[in-house]
């Protein structure tokens, strides 16, 4: 197959020969060469906008979670707040903020979002987080118009809700971008393999067609000058015409080749003719000597000039005589230098060929301080999420802080609810006492009403008495002298009248002060009994209101406690990001570490191109003019 | 009224009548011989007005009775009563002076003169026992009222209250007159 190879190229001439093989090699290493280069280039810059894409959509999607943590943090104070509106116009101020950094988050994340599942996957959790935002506004108008229990019932149940609901959407983005991210990562592997394994697949290929053809070529030159050379050895030694070597190809050599065999023709013509003719006459003999000593001079000095090229001298020229070998000399020459410009050629498309070995190389180095910076892009992107997921690390634990927080305040709501249980009881034992307390005071009363009927009937007695004195005073005065004396004694008698009936008027305005104390004091147990019930009512409503508390308080533990296990799974996600990203610079140091293969490759390529180089300068040269 | 009783009070009330009228034409107050240091007088009030007379011009003093009051009669004139047995013109005073009775106090008929001459005055309160003295502040007797005044011989502040020393006999005497002219 290889002689046929070879006897094919024979037909072709040794110039174009040499010029269409060093083509091909150096045209399929070219093309393999950019290919490569291309093929690392997209999956490197598609690798790259991924990246860069995912992670900003992850910094927006990270400022979308604290917004949120941030207006539920100032949603739960609000509703913790009581009578302090400096407080809660802070928080509302928080609030906005916290919302107006989401809508700029959002807007990152829209425009970084390309494809159409990402868009509706941000739909969605734009759509959560404006019914979020709906209950909220409910809430605060519920707080503010003072329905608090209403806005703090709306708040724990719709609101939690929503927020869970926004939780998902916000999980199901950040899964489907995580999922982009590996995606990106294994197409770039798969193209750097892929482009690796073609490289290395093609340059073996190349190598073996260029050692292949340098093979063919060579040996389709040097077989037909060992061809020859053994002819003209045979026709030294007085071959006859059979010795002549078959001449099969059409090139420069079979060119020489018709000409040495036309010239061994001639020669063994002449010889034969020599033959014949010494008989005939030995001036011709040795005229034909003379002739024929001649051109054995010149062929041997052929064969001298042949055996120098033989030995890839291709300085070397064979003198030109003016005999026929004279043509034969100057062909071999001119063979000669075809031959030293195809070398020439093939020396500069190797140097070519080193040179664009040295470009793929820095190409290569290009390529590798790429994957350089890709991964210390992925390894900040590795810190960020490494600080994201100690916030989030953080917010879990605020989460278990916010638990115990919250069973605490379980704990004192039930002591509260049991105190004010105790109060109600307190208080309906106050009022029994002063039911009874009442009904002693009435029973207080109605003695001193029985002493003022007493005192009534005295000062009836004492008001008699003092008309009997006063009728006795009169009738002692009429009677003159004679009742002086009486009208002493019922002077006297007036007196201790009057002194009784001012004592019964002192006694009687007391028992009526005890009256109207014992009045007043009725009334005033009474509206104390009423403000005993109003306070035992106030205190049950308050045992109801802190039993709502505590149901209230029972359900925000149970809503904190899902918040604990939202952040713990929050974490769990944000630790399973972290290590895919980790994976993901994995990857990267092996991409570094292929393109680091393929630079070994590529300047074992340029080795190569220096090797065929130097395979060519082994044939000494003759220098350009 | 035994004739000497009749006469003593006579004599002293005709003494006390013409002393106040005595004092009152000399235009000073205080100078009536009867009412001195010391001695007693039975006060009584009607309404505001306050008003005081011996002892002896007194002959009783009793709840208020039964009082049938007479046809045509003067609306002071309440009407006769029967004290003991006896038949006794009971007059209204703060009518016949135009004052008002004090409604919160409890009303007492006050028998004044003795025997036929006794009639009954109805009084606000129970009458109380003043001792006189040098001492007191005497006033005009003209501030009380004109159909009281020609019945009155002093005027004096006992305490801080004023008090007028009524002069029975004439004031029966002009109730008795009033009684006979048509009014």
């Amino acid at each position: 197959m290889q002689l046929n190879l070879s006897r094919r190229l024979g037909n072709i001439k040794i110039g174009p020969r040499l010029l269409l093989s060093y083509s091909l090699i150096l045209l399929l290493m070219i093309s393999t060469l950019i290919f490569s280069a291309s093929t690392m280039y997209q999956a490197n810059k598609h690798a790259t906008e991924v990246f860069q894409n995912n992670y900003e959509n992850t910094v927006a999607l990270d400022n979308i979670i604290v917004s949120m943590q941030i207006v539920g943090r100032a949603m739960r104070s609000i509703m913790l707040l009581h009578n302090d509106p400096v407080g809660e116009a802070r928080e509302k101020k928080t609030i906005a903020d916290a919302r107006e950094l989401y809508k700029t988050a959002y807007a990152k994340s829209e425009a970084l979002s390309t494809d159409d599942k990402s868009k509706a996957l941000l739909k969605l959790m734009n759509e959560a987080r404006e019914k979020a935002v709906a209950i909220n506004d409910r809430v605060n108008l519920l707080s503010d118009q003072g329905k608090r229990d209403e806005a703090a019932s709306l708040l724990l149940n719709e609101g939690v809700m929503a927020l869970e609901a926004r939780q998902v959407t916000l999980d199901n983005y950040k899964i489907y971008l995580n999922a982009q991210s590996q995606e990106a990562v294994a197409e770039a592997a798969r193209k750097f393999s892929n482009a690796i394994s073609i490289s290395i697949t093609v340059s073996v290929v190349v190598l073996l067609l260029g050692g292949f053809s340098a093979i063919v070529i060579t040996r389709s030159i040097t077989n037909p000058l060992n061809s020859f050379q053994q002819a003209i050895n045979d026709v030294r030694q007085g071959a006859n015409l059979g010795a002549l070597a078959q001449i099969d190809s059409k090139d420069e050599m079979s060119d020489m080749g018709f000409a040495v065999n036309q010239l061994l023709q001639d020669q063994v013509s002449a010889r034969e003719k020599a033959e014949q003719d010494r008989q005939k006459s030995d001036q011709d003999r040795q005229k034909a000597e003379a002739e024929n000593e001649a051109l054995n001079n010149s062929v041997i000095a052929i064969l001298q000039a042949v055996n120098q090229l033989s030995q890839k001298d291709l300085t070397a020229r064979a003198p030109v005589s003016q005999n026929i070998i004279g043509t034969v000399s100057d062909s071999i020459n001119q063979l000669t230098e075809e031959t030293s410009k195809v070398l020439h050629g093939v020396t500069r498309i190797a140097g070519h060929v080193a040179e664009a070995s040295g470009k793929v190389r820095s190409q290569g180095d290009l390529v590798s301080k790429t994957a350089a910076d890709e991964r210390q892009n992925v390894n900040e992107m590795i810190l960020s999420l490494g600080e994201a997921s100690k916030n989030m690390n953080q917010v879990a634990t605020l989460a278990e802080q916010s638990n115990r927080s919250a069973e605490r305040a379980t704990q004192v709501t039930e002591t509260a609810l049991t105190t004010v249980n105790n109060t109600v009881k307190g208080m309906e034992s106050i009022r029994e006492t002063i039911a009874e307390t009442e009904k002693r005071i009435k029973r207080l009363g109605e003695r001193s009403q029985e002493i003022s009927g007493i005192v009534n009937l005295i000062n009836t007695i004492a008001e008699r008495t003092h008309v009997l004195a006063l009728n006795a005073s009169m009738q002692a005065a009429v009677a003159g002298e004679a009742g002086r004396g009486f009208a002493v004694v019922a002077e006297e008698v007036q007196r201790l009248a009057e002194s009784s009936r001012n004592a019964t008027q002192q006694i009687g305005t007391l028992v009526n002060n005890i009256q109207l104390e014992t009045n007043e004091t009725i009334s005033t147990v009474n509206r104390t009994i009423g403000q005993v019930v109003h306070g035992s009512e106030q205190a049950q409503q308050a045992g109801e209101q802190m039993r709502l508390t505590q149901e209230i308080t029972g359900e925000l533990v149970a809503q904190v406690r899902r918040i604990t296990v939202a952040s713990d799974q929050q974490k769990i996600m944000s630790a399973q990001m972290l290590e895919a990203v980790q994976r993901l610079g994995i990857s990267n140091e092996h991409t570094a570490r292929q393109i680091e293969t393929q630079g070994k490759e590529t300047q074992t390529l340029m080795d190569s191109a220096k090797q065929l180089v130097d395979s060519v300068n082994v044939f000494k040269l003759p220098k350009l003019a | 009224m035994l004739p000497t009783q009749a006469l003593t009070a006579r004599f002293d009330l005709d003494t006390s009548s013409d002393a106040g009228q005595d004092g009152r034409k000399q235009g000073s107050y205080g100078k009536v011989s009867t009412l001195v240091s010391g001695a007693s007088r039975q006060g009584f009030r009607i309404g505001g007005l306050r008003l005081m007379i011996p002892y002896e011009d007194g002959s009783e003093l009793s709840e208020m009775s039964p009082i049938h009051r007479l046809s045509n009669a003067p609306d002071w004139f309440c009407g006769m009563a029967n004290l003991q047995g006896k038949l006794t013109p009971v007059f209204d005073l703060a009518r016949y002076v135009g004052v008002e009775h004090d409604r919160g106090a409890k009303r007492m008929l006050l028998v004044l003169a003795h025997g036929p001459d006794a009639a009954g005055v109805m009084v606000d309160g129970l009458p109380e026992r003043l001792r006189l003295s040098d001492e007191d502040e005497r006033a005009d007797p003209d501030v009380a009222p004109k159909r009281l005044s020609p019945h009155l011989r002093s005027a004096r502040y006992i305490g801080e209250q004023l008090w007028f020393d009524l002069d029975t006999r004439s004031l029966l005497d002009a109730i008795e007159h009033s009684i006979g002219v048509p009014q």
